[in-house]
């Protein structure tokens, strides 16, 4: 119905359906990355059910298709109330939900099949990238209309936090996601390296601050004040805290990166900035709690009241914890283990999965003109989740802390005391079937809700609500509005504010890093991958592997002893993405490179538990019979050319062929070794090979680089006379001055070597 | 000249500024929803949202 003297119901409606249903399936899918940590062979041997595949189209799943839709139906219910009028536009509502449910489906189809950018929460390719911008316009555009004719003056506080929702994530997302296309399905990004990683988490961490927090926070500030029927405890309080809210947040982006090549200014920065987020979270979080004095046996008889009281526990919880992780030293134990994976959980199950079950209690029978189905069902869902997420979160607290003491700790000899990586692994797999129980039930509680839901509005139809008269007409008397409070009525000005709050933020703590050259040390330089090397690095990407495995030794005493000098900036100078992880399932592989012989590698990829005992790594037996693509990588190289990555032309214009004659070297040394395949060199497992022992070995001294290529350059005349081709990358001195280590590099770099390597024994 | 400009955003000085900026704003608005009235005023607000359907608003404190 398209009724201007009534909400518009219906979309709120849709929206809840699509969180229900794309909630179950997250659920499902994490659970099935979580048996997958605690049983391997659940990973099937099939490339498109593998944890490194599954772990994105889970946090995907669980952010943009659950969350985002409980998001939108909180939004399009409550600003339409707020406003006393319905949405703008019902036909961009409809564009609104319809083009959310295919990117949502998008996603489900390319991350299985290995298309991903391999950045964090922001895997999805160009295409998709460019229809979330399009259909995020068409809110905006639907929203801040409203917002434009609404016949309320004010607009309460629950608004403004969608507000800054709407702006920031249209913010970070336009600029994580600027990528050249290679393909259709398949792009590199403009930033590289340190830029990259910046960037991303710059990204990453207001993903989780501008659409898991504040959108959230709006929803609490409308429906704890709606289910305990009283307004919120302190409405001024509510004020100082969205803006230092949106104010700080933005800065804590580098927390991510502590202790990593990282120049330290920026790791301070975000460190200090992340522990002043302690302040304004608990005043929302105590706003929030307070809002039920003299109401709080509510909480006995209202399972509404239990799951928002919770949630906003677990955000106060959590908002604790975030910056305790923040600390350097605090972080130097926790980062790349599973505390961080319970820190998340406690925010995404707690606070956002329980503050949308109690949205969607509260909402669902209202739209439908009925009651509860079952007041006792749901009240059973409130205990089963909330032991779930307690089982989940010790588990996986438990799990982190014993394996990062583990990894540092370092005998009187000096050594360390768990050389052996997977030692660390097998000791908390226990603690992962615990972890799988946790989200076992949690998944009983929501199913416990779908059956209770659907039996609520079975044989219903939605209601019209007829919208009343604003409320500020009947009840505030208005005199002339100065300040802030002129403010909270002009909604285009407080825009703009709230654009400026995250922006100055981001331009002090980004740019810097855009001109990173500054920090680069002048006696060395970095030599870009070679072509099979980059077809390598785009199959490891593919398949997820920085899911498990970082490329990043932070500059701690036991991540140098384990994996080998800490790595420098330069090393990742031309990694687009860069792959410096968030998680260590695996050993880090920044130094892996030339470690083990090449049949080690073949075997490993083929099964990880034929060379490393109760390795817990999926196998991947479809690299040993799947061929590389050589025939995109004069693309990609020229699109890595044109990003400033040093190749000559020549090199560009016969990538595949020098990929090649590397593919046969690596491929003739395996078959010496007794691997036995006529098509070997054609292999992805042999282009994997050859990036993995590059690893660690890019970055060259400057003058050893000058004497090898004065040295090298006779030799190479003469061999590549028959064939009239280079089979290095070389540099072009030419090329984008821009991207080079700071000094001259027209002496060119060493020719990367491409001989036979490793024959040695299997250890 | 770009670059040097560029560079110059890593200076402390530049960071502490935009704490000022954040403690000054911080300050500001404090004072201005602390102010005398202004407690009256936010509290009828914060009533909003428990009027905006048809019968809300019942055993409001």
């Amino acid at each position: 119905m398209n009724n201007k003297s009534y909400y518009d119901n219906q979309i709120v409606v849709w929206f809840l359906y699509a969180t229900i249903s794309w909630g179950i399936t997250a659920f499902l899918v994490g659970l099935l990355a979580a048996l997958q940590l605690g049983f391997w062979q659940l990973n099937f041997d099939l490339q498109w059910l593998t944890f490194g595949r599954l772990r994105p189209l889970h946090t995907n799943a669980a952010i943009f298709a659950f969350a985002g839709n409980a998001i939108f139906a909180g939004i399009y219910h409550s600003t339409q109330r707020l406003c006393k009028i319905r949405m703008f536009s019902d036909i961009l509502s409809r564009i609104h939900f319809w083009g959310w449910q295919l990117i949502i489906i998008s996603a489900a189809i390319t991350l299985p099949l290995g298309f991903s950018q391999s950045k964090e929460y922001a895997e999805l390719e160009w295409p998709i990238d460019i229809a979330i911008a399009v259909i995020w316009v068409v809110f905006a555009v639907n929203f801040f209309m409203t917002l434009a004719r609404r016949r309320e003056k004010h607009m309460y506080v629950a608004i403004w936090f969608y507000i800054a929702t709407i702006i920031t994530v249209a913010v970070l997302h336009i600029f994580n996601s600027i990528e050249i296309p290679v393909s259709f399905l398949q792009s590199y990004p403009v930033y590289a390296g340190i830029q990259d990683a910046m960037v991303q988490w710059w990204y990453g961490h207001n993903a989780v601050a501008f659409f898991l927090t504040t959108p959230f926070l709006g929803l609490m500030y409308y429906y704890i004040p709606k289910a305990a029927n009283r307004p919120i405890y302190s409405y001024r309080l509510s004020i100082i805290h969205f803006w230092a809210l949106i104010f700080i947040y933005i800065w804590a982006g580098p927390h991510h990166l502590l202790n990593t090549s990282l120049p330290d200014w920026a790791q301070t920065l975000g460190m200090v900035f992340s522990l002043m987020l302690w302040a304004p979270s608990w005043g929302g979080m105590i706003n929030g709690l307070l809002t039920l004095r003299g109401a709080w046996h509510l909480l006995r008889t209202s399972a509404v009241i239990k799951f928002l009281v919770a949630a906003v526990t677990f955000y106060g919880m959590t908002t604790f914890e975030g910056p305790l992780l923040s600390i350097k030293s605090v972080s130097s134990l926790a980062h790349y283990t599973d505390w961080i994976i319970a820190h998340v959980h406690g925010g995404a199950l707690g606070w956002n999965g329980f503050l949308t079950f109690g949205m969607i209690y509260y909402i669902a029978p209202k739209l439908f003109g009925t009651k509860l189905y079952s007041e006792k069902l749901a009240t059973a869902h409130f205990w089963i989740g909330l032991t779930g997420i307690v089982v989940y979160y010790l588990s996986m607290w438990a799990a982190g802390i014993t394996q990062g003491l583990m990894w540092r700790a370092i005998g009187e000899d000096g050594r360390l005391v768990y050389p052996d990586f997977v030692e660390t692994v097998t000791r908390i797999v226990p603690l992962y079937h615990v972890r799988a129980l946790g989200g076992l039930l949690f998944i009983v509680g929501a199913l416990i809700m779908v059956y209770n839901i659907s039996k609520t509005i079975r044989g219903r139809a939605i209601v019209d609500d007829k919208i009343p008269e604003p409320f500020e007409k009947r009840n505030v008397a208005h005199k002339p509005d100065v300040g802030h409070r002129k403010l909270e009525g002009m909604g285009l000005a407080f825009s703009i504010l709230a654009f400026m709050a995250i922006a100055v933020g981001s331009v002090i703590e980004i740019i810097p890093t855009l001109s990173m050259h500054r920090y680069l040390a002048t006696d060395k330089m970095a030599l870009p991958y070679t072509p099979l090397e980059l077809a390598g690095r785009d199959i490891y990407i593919k398949e997820g592997c920085y899911v498990c495995h970082s490329q990043m030794i932070r500059k701690l005493p036991f991540d140098a002893l384990r994996f080998g000098p800490p790595s420098t900036i330069e090393d990742s100078m031309y990694d687009r993405p860069f792959q410096w992880g968030s998680k260590r399932t695996g050993p880090d592989l920044a130094r892996v490179g030339k470690k083990y012989p090449d049949l080690w590698h073949y075997r490993h990829m083929k099964n990880p538990r034929e060379v490393i005992n109760n390795s817990i790594m999926p196998n991947y037996p479809w690299l040993l019979t799947q061929n590389t693509d050589f025939y995109s990588l004069r693309r990609k190289l020229s699109v890595m050319k044109t990003l400033g990555v040093p190749y000559d032309d020549e090199t560009v214009a016969n990538a595949d062929i020098v990929a090649e004659k590397q593919a046969e070297v690596i491929a003739q040394g395996l078959r010496e070794q007794g691997v036995v395949d006529d098509r070997l060199e054609q292999r992805e497992i042999v282009a994997m090979i050859a990036y993995l022992q590059a690893l660690g070995h890019k970055v060259v001294d400057k003058e050893e680089s000058s004497e090898e290529e004065s040295s090298d350059a006779d030799e190479e005349e003469s061999s590549d006379a028959d064939t009239g081709l280079d089979n290095d990358t070389s540099v072009d001195p030419d090329s984008n001055p821009e991207t080079r280590i700071d000094t001259d590099i027209t002496a060119g770099p060493p020719t990367a070597e491409i001989t036979g390597r490793d024959s040695e024994e299997i250890p | 000249m770009k670059k040097e400009a560029l560079s110059q955003f890593q200076n402390p000085e530049l960071v502490l500024l935009a704490f000022l900026l954040f403690l000054i704003t911080f300050l500001a608005l404090t004072y201005f929803v602390m102010r005398k009235g202004s407690k009256e005023y936010y509290q009828k607000l914060s009533q909003l949202p428990l009027f905006d359907e048809k019968g809300g608003g019942q055993n409001v404190r």
